[in-house]
């Protein structure tokens, strides 16, 4: 028994300076995952630059409450990804409406707003996600001006085969989708990703040996431009942009 | 423990470049050579984060090598050198996002890399602590040098760029070729031949040689002769 002791000494020392390590640089690790995620909503409205947080502020984070699907104030910091695994602060889909296997949507989600001089909205940012193959995908889509044409769409954290279904990050296939159309003209989501190259102008680019991520692609963006998504406050916002 | 001298020192840190490479002779850790080495500036991340594990690892397993029982000896060195792999993931994260993000799970898998558990097996388990370290930060020099060379010739014939700054002209048109992984494998053979063709010691007998009657005699009683 002598023998193990300086093994055993060994494990619970590097157990130990492991999660110390680990707790220590939470907080930079934390850091960094914020700022990425805010590039990443600029990116996918078109916005390349260094410097985040001045370009960040230009932006008006509005909440939408998805029950009576109005505009909400949100005091204080507010994670809606955190929210959606919350009992208190989302609720269940019910299984013929969850076509992006979410299983639980938060009640309120953010969504980001460039205002003009003049109040009108120039473009917009939704925070969306859904499972692909392996895992969820998170992203932004970004709509312009009048709330129906493509502007861009970035994924943060997605698990996706490298390669294949990891496509989603290619440059290429992301830029496809500027000037795409969500809507049809009664207001149906029409965007899908397709088989093959793009042709319409409510078609993406399949992403080739990954179908089943290209489906989930499609069903995120059904699900959360639908009409249990942001829907009808983009119906709200764009009859506001109407009557001005 | 004996002071080591400089002779002794030079040796250990420096036989791993060029004589006795980790990727070049003893063809160890080629994945993550064939993986990391798209840009310049992850690939220096890459080797420092390698180079330190390699180090550290050498110097614990060293120090607390006469307590290790033989049967366990593989899992108290795979603890020690997770556990440096999950410190330097979790610092690169905080610290060098970026890059850490390039890397994904190939800081991760220094885990598994050959050289790092060569070193401790081969090396760390029988000798004193200072002159484990040396070979170890020896080994991860070698390493650092074959990927180094190996991204450099990537980076500048594949996008033309070094370090990311615009090297060829600005017409120059992105190699895609030397962008994917499998070019590393036509790098690091160049590089083999060049070093043996250097140094003969490191070719190699010929294991499994053309029986003779197999082709023209003359040429194959000239060479059996000389090799």
């Amino acid at each position: 028994m002598n023998k193990m002791i300086i093994p055993l000494i060994a494990c619970v020392a590097c157990a130990v300076i492991v999660s110390v390590t680990a707790v220590s640089v939470r907080p930079e690790q934390k850091l960094n995952i914020e700022n990425e995620k805010k590039l990443k909503i600029l990116a996918a409205a078109g916005i390349v630059t260094d410097k985040v947080d001045s370009e960040f502020s230009k932006i008006k984070t509005l909440y939408v409450d998805f029950e009576s699907n109005i505009l909400v104030e949100v005091n204080g910091a507010y994670d809606h990804i955190k929210a959606s695994s919350n009992a208190n602060s989302s609720s269940l889909v019910p299984k013929d409406q969850d076509i992006a296997i979410l299983k639980r949507r938060e009640n309120i989600a953010p969504i980001y707003v460039w205002y003009s001089e003049a109040d009108q909205i120039q473009k917009i940012v939704l925070p969306i996600r859904g499972y692909g193959l392996w895992g969820t995908l998170y992203g932004y889509l970004s709509l312009d001006a009048d709330l129906n044409t493509v502007k861009g769409i970035e994924y943060y954290d997605h698990k996706e085969t490298p390669g294949l279904g990891g496509e989603v990050d290619n440059p290429t296939w992301k830029s496809d989708w500027n000037g795409k159309k969500v809507y049809d003209s009664s207001g149906k989501v029409i965007l899908y990703v397709t088989k093959g190259p793009s042709s319409e102008e409510y078609e993406i680019d399949g992403i080739s040996g990954a179908t089943l991520t290209s489906n989930g692609v499609t069903n995120m963006i059904r699900y959360w431009l639908g009409e249990n998504g942001y829907g009808p406050v983009l119906e709200k916002l764009r009859a506001k942009a109407a009557n001005v | 423990m004996k002071a080591i001298s400089v002779k002794e020192t030079r040796k250990l840190l420096f036989t791993p470049i060029v004589e006795n490479n980790p990727i070049a002779l003893q063809i160890l850790g080629i994945c993550s050579a064939l993986a990391v080495t798209v840009k310049m500036d992850v690939t220096l991340i890459m080797c420092i984060a390698l180079t330190s594990v390699v180090t550290l690892s050498n110097l614990f397993i060293s120090i607390i090598r006469h307590y290790i029982p033989d049967s366990i000896r593989i899992i108290v060195q795979m603890t020690i050198i997770s556990s440096l792999v999950i410190i330097v993931d979790e610092l690169l994260k905080a610290y060098a996002y970026e890059a850490s993000k390039q890397l994904s799970v190939f800081v991760g898998l220094i885990i598994t890399n050959c050289i790092v558990m060569g070193r401790a097996e081969a090396y760390a388990m029988k000798n004193p602590p200072i002159k484990s370290m040396l070979d170890g930060f020896g080994n991860g020099l070698g390493y650092s040098f074959v990927l180094l060379i190996v991204a450099a010739v990537r980076e500048i014939f594949g996008s033309g760029t070094f370090f990311g700054m615009q090297l060829m002209p600005e017409n120059y048109p992105i190699n895609n070729f030397l962008l994917l992984p499998p070019s590393s494998f036509i790098i690091i053979g160049i590089m083999i031949w060049v070093i043996r063709s250097f140094s003969k010691s490191q070719v190699e007998e010929n294991e499994n040689p053309l029986k003779a009657h197999t082709f023209k005699p003359l040429k194959v009683k000239k060479e059996v002769a000389s090799g």
